[in-house]
């Protein structure tokens, strides 16, 4: 079964206690602008995780912080050309290899976690 | 009836003995683990069909490592009791580094591990309960006790750690801090320690040790909701507790 934008924001919107359904929209930073915090982001994952009928893992949804620990795609404080292909692959532009974890954050959206979910096969 | 499916380390004697009969007797589900008292475990078994023993050896890894891989065969409790530990007071000038770890290990990595393994299903399904018993000796310093002590008080704060990070998900984590119980733990101290049950009654203010049915109780009222709490230790004893 897929999920669609409107589901991951209903997901958030309940999280954050949001009640203005124009609050988060497609491009809406969901880590900077909407401060959400680390178990914000656990208590999504296990939220999607039921919608989609299936175990979604954190480093499914947000893999960039486990990517820093394997040296094939982070090296020496930059991204590998494996790391910078993953990394692509993920948000749809080619970013610096000196790009930093905190540097990936806006690009946390709505279009981001529908693009992450619809590459988890079984979700689509 | 609202039955449970419950964890118990540590439920062959004293404490666990006591916890695992209570939940038995009120109809919950109770798996709990044993390592050497197989014959109380297997009579507690044949009193309590509803309380499955499993034989495990904290101190071996093999044995330990078959025991979590078994806890994801079983269904997701509903609530964890790590009520295993082990005390060998000694002084730390006297005493290994291997036999100071040793104790700190199966008292405080074996319930972190176990709750690890059981974690993820609990939050999947947005509710349960984790106990872990611990000790007055968390905060009631004294010579010779310094690995238990830490161990315990290592507990404790991992405890309160995890009770903020799971509360999101319905899920109560809470210790309970007992004094002197009267339990074969207790008169294998009083023995390694040199010291005799009368002295202990007179140093402690209310002349009375707790029994284990004391501990069984309020776990009770922490899985039944009548005692409403998360992230607390509860300081239990008979004057003995008293900072």
């Amino acid at each position: 079964m897929g999920v669609n934008k409107e589901q991951i924001k209903t997901i958030i919107n309940g999280i954050l206690f949001i009640d203005d359904p124009d609050t988060i929209q497609d491009e809406t930073r969901i880590f900077l602008d909407l401060s959400f915090n680390s178990i914000d982001f656990i208590d999504l994952v296990f939220e999607l995780g039921s919608l989609c009928g299936q175990e979604i893992k954190p480093e499914t949804l947000w893999p960039f912080p486990k990517m820093m620990l394997d040296d094939q795609q982070y090296l020496k404080g930059n991204w590998t050309a494996f790391g910078l292909a993953t990394i692509q692959d993920y948000l749809g532009k080619p970013l610096p290899p000196d790009t930093a974890l905190k540097d990936l954050y806006p690009y946390f959206t709505l279009n981001y976690i529908e693009h992450v979910l619809n590459r988890v096969q079984e979700c689509v | 009836m609202n039955n449970k499916t419950v964890i118990v380390t540590g439920g062959s004697s004293g404490i666990g003995h006591s916890i695992v009969g209570r939940l038995a007797e009120e109809g919950h589900e109770v798996c709990f683990t044993y390592c050497s008292s197989g014959r109380a475990a297997h009579e507690l078994n044949r009193c309590h069909p509803n309380a499955l023993p499993l034989q495990v050896d904290f101190l071996k890894p093999a044995s330990f490592d078959a025991f979590l891989n078994k806890l994801t065969t079983l269904p997701v409790p509903d609530t964890i009791i790590n009520n295993f530990g082990v005390n060998h007071d000694s002084l730390f000038l006297n005493q290994s580094l291997d036999d100071f770890f040793t104790t700190f290990d199966q008292n405080f990595r074996v319930p972190v591990a176990i709750t690890k393994m059981l974690l993820n299903g609990m939050i999947e399904r947005r509710g349960g309960n984790i106990i872990y018993i611990t000790s007055v000796a968390a905060s009631h310093t004294k010579i010779g006790n310094s690995a238990y002590g830490t161990s315990k008080a290592s507990l404790e704060r991992f405890a309160k750690s995890l009770a903020l990070e799971v509360a999101r998900f319905g899920i109560k984590v809470n210790c309970i801090a007992p004094g002197f119980v009267d339990t074969p733990l207790l008169n294998r101290y009083l023995e390694s320690s040199h010291l005799d049950k009368k002295t202990l009654l007179k140093n402690t203010p209310f002349r009375k040790l707790l029994i284990p049915d004391d501990i069984a109780n309020i776990v009770m009222s922490l899985i039944n909701g009548t005692l409403n709490t998360t992230g607390s230790v509860i300081s239990v004893g008979n004057g003995e507790n008293i900072q």
